[in-house]
């Protein structure tokens, strides 16, 4: 055999929808080792940065959930920020308990889909199933609230909230937290091959972490204690009390469990708010849905912790009713093409779809 | 060994199953949702705001003539490009446009049903 | 971070604009940006956030900012500089901070703006496009889209042709 000459064969992880989501990888391997991958975004891009530029501002809070199917009301709440600051509108203070309370149980939904698609990528296929059925209690709630089940079509609009709550809300909260706990304690069983399967696997240093530009579970899993709600405090957040689960091992086993420490602490904040809900308006009195008013010619630009990380959004208006430019940074574009490059290298081919899963993508973030 | 499975095994025969068993029971579609769509030509006064605030140009305004022969112009939407919104429903100022609780069909030919 | 602020405006001629909550935004000419980005990041500006882009037609630039946080001081720092738009040109800051290498690959694609010095400026989102930088304000894309794939004679795309 000649060993001075290696030949690789080319792969691709390709871009059907249960294996990985709409987004490909190219893989070189020689035998059953990975060479070299590089990434290939670009299936999804509907080209929102100019979409939003021809539409006011009540069209773009429609379509601003529509950025990431996985959690489109923490969006809804970055654009809604963004414009109340750049216009000076202020938000009753039921209006932002109410909004908390919504982007704490997005976040939980967004994590049990995470669960159920690692499971499924290491081939524990009851894993995804029992994910799927406890999330269907969140999306219950949400259709009672907003409307529809997953895309509620600017329910946090700038302003405040797009209607009423309806009676005996809380009750109904109460009980569905009840499951997911349920749903908690099935996943914190220690299962065995599970825990070969992804002990080990994908170790991220945090050196490595910091210059390659990781945010939100990824980060925190690798040892540093940084999260945008406790450094840059946006609604009510500096009043509730919460703590931020950090581990320091860096493989695909410690995301998993940095991602179940944080559903517990979201349940704590659901509950610490649920009683305490004031009374007053729903959406400022001087607006009306529906009509619109001019954005001013000033720029922003806000950060928010969202379930993968860190999102940003900078807005420029020009004194007219739609915007100059809006730029939108999802924590995905990160995660997917500089460290999914950078932890491929050298790995099984086996484990490839498991260290793809522990990072937590979402490819509409990523092309947006 | 692991034989703390067992117990469980047992409990489980005593649990509801997660799944509904579709259609001989279902879930209830709670108050608000946003369905279908019905409107009041009565109501309508033609002022075409409705057009100007979807955002996926959904609403065409038509001209239709009435018992009387006189030509009044309403709104006609256009169901495989809707997003069932609700802007349309909160702008105008009869209310002769409302969201109901219907679930909505679309289907593949040309004529989509048009609600008018 | 008054004394930082006040530094870099005697050190390299930087202009502050405004000052928000914990956010300071100043403009700094094209040539001093490198030696901008290396004075702060020892400073303990470690995180890039995001690089942003505007096309600005009337003044015939395109206008970058640079996005930087610090987590120790919990503090913001835009940089803002212009480029000119008929050859645009600039330093790439990937050396020093390395996160930023994949938003100028973005950018290069999307604008057109060559970043003098980075690994790999090849395409990103769009494949085998032959045209101009798609999102520059002189590419009218929607003239594009309906001569190549609109026709007026279809029902449902009629409503693309009236100009809203």
């Amino acid at each position: 055999m000649n060993k001075d000459k290696k030949e690789y064969q080319e792969f691709l992880f390709g871009p059907a929808h249960p294996g990985s989501g709409n987004f490909s990888v190219r893989i070189k391997l020689t035998g059953e080792m990975v060479i070299e991958a590089k990434s290939d975004p670009g299936y999804l891009h509907r080209g929102f940065e100019k979409l939003m530029e021809y539409r006011d501002i009540w069209q773009n809070a429609v379509l601003s959930d529509r950025i990431c199917v996985f959690e489109p009301l923490a969006w809804n709440l970055i654009f809604a920020e963004a414009v109340e600051k750049l216009t000076d509108i202020e938000v009753s203070k039921k209006a932002k308990y109410i909004r908390v309370i919504l982007v704490e149980l997005s976040r939980i939904q967004s994590h049990l889909i995470w669960f159920g698609a690692l499971s499924s990528a290491t081939g524990f296929d009851t894993g995804l199933k029992i994910a799927f059925g406890y999330r269907d209690y969140i999306l219950d709630l949400f259709s009672a609230l907003t409307g529809g089940r997953i895309y509620p079509a600017g329910y946090i609009c700038p302003g405040g909230l797009r209607r009423e709550l309806p009676q005996n809300i809380e009750g109904r909260i109460l009980k569905v937290l009840g499951k997911i706990e349920q749903a908690i304690s099935y996943f914190e069983e220690e299962d065995p091959i599970f825990g070969v399967r992804t002990k080990g696997i994908g170790i991220l240093k945090l050196e490595d972490a910091i210059r390659l530009g990781a945010t939100g579970p990824v980060l925190r899993a690798s040892g540093l204690k940084d999260d945008v709600r406790k450094s840059e405090p946006y609604e009510i957040y500096q009043e509730i009390d919460f703590n931020l689960p950090v581990l320091k091992n860096g493989d695909a086993y410690s995301r998993f469990k940095v991602g179940l420490l944080e559903m517990k602490e979201s349940i704590k904040i659901i509950k610490q708010l649920l009683n305490k809900i004031p009374s007053g308006d729903f959406l400022n009195k001087k607006l009306k849905v529906g009509t619109t008013f001019n954005l001013p010619d000033k720029e922003i630009y806000l950060r928010n912790e969202i379930a993968r990380g860190e999102g940003a959004v900078y807005i420029k208006g020009n004194s007219g009713p739609n915007p100059e430019r809006v730029k939108i940074k999802g924590p995905s574009f990160l995660h997917l093409i500089p460290v999914l490059e950078f932890l491929l290298k050298g790995a099984e081919v086996a484990d490839i779809p498991v260290i793809y899963w522990s990072l937590n993508p979402c490819p509409a973030d990523m092309d947006r | 060994m692991k034989f703390k499975i067992i117990p469980k095994l047992f409990l489980n025969l005593f649990k509801r199953p997660l799944t509904v068993k579709f259609p001989a029971e279902s879930l209830s579609i709670p108050d608000g949702y946003r369905g279908k769509h019905r409107f009041l030509p009565d109501k309508c006064l033609g002022c075409g705001k409705c057009v100007q605030v979807c955002p996926n140009k959904a609403i065409e305004m038509v001209e239709v003539k009435q018992e009387d022969g006189t030509i009044k112009k309403q709104p006609k939407i256009d169901i495989n490009k809707c997003c069932f919104c609700g802007l349309c429903e909160n702008v105008c100022p009869t209310k002769a446009i409302r969201l109901t609780k219907e679930i909505p069909f679309v289907d593949e030919d040309g004529n989509a049903p048009v609600i008018n | 971070m008054k004394d930082l602020i006040s530094k870099i405006r005697a050190k390299f001629g930087a202009e502050v604009l405004r000052k928000e909550e914990n956010q300071f935004w100043i403009k700094v000419s094209r040539e001093n940006l490198l030696n901008v980005c290396l004075f702060i990041k020892d400073n303990s500006f470690e995180f890039f956030s995001s690089l942003s882009a505007v096309d600005i037609l009337e003044k015939n630039i395109i206008e970058l900012i640079y996005h930087i946080w610090s987590k120790e001081k919990k503090i913001g720092l835009n940089i803002k500089t212009e480029i000119d738009r008929e050859t645009p040109k600039i330093n790439s800051v990937s050396k020093i901070y390395n996160s930023s290498q994949i938003h100028e690959r973005e950018i290069h694609e999307l604008f057109g703006v060559i970043f003098l010095g980075n690994p790999d400026l090849s395409e990103l989102f769009l494949e085998d496009w032959p045209g101009p930088p798609p999102f520059l304000k002189s590419f009218d894309w929607r003239n594009y889209i309906r001569e190549k794939f609109y026709s007026k004679g279809n029902k449902k795309e009629k409503g693309y042709f009236d100009n809203r």
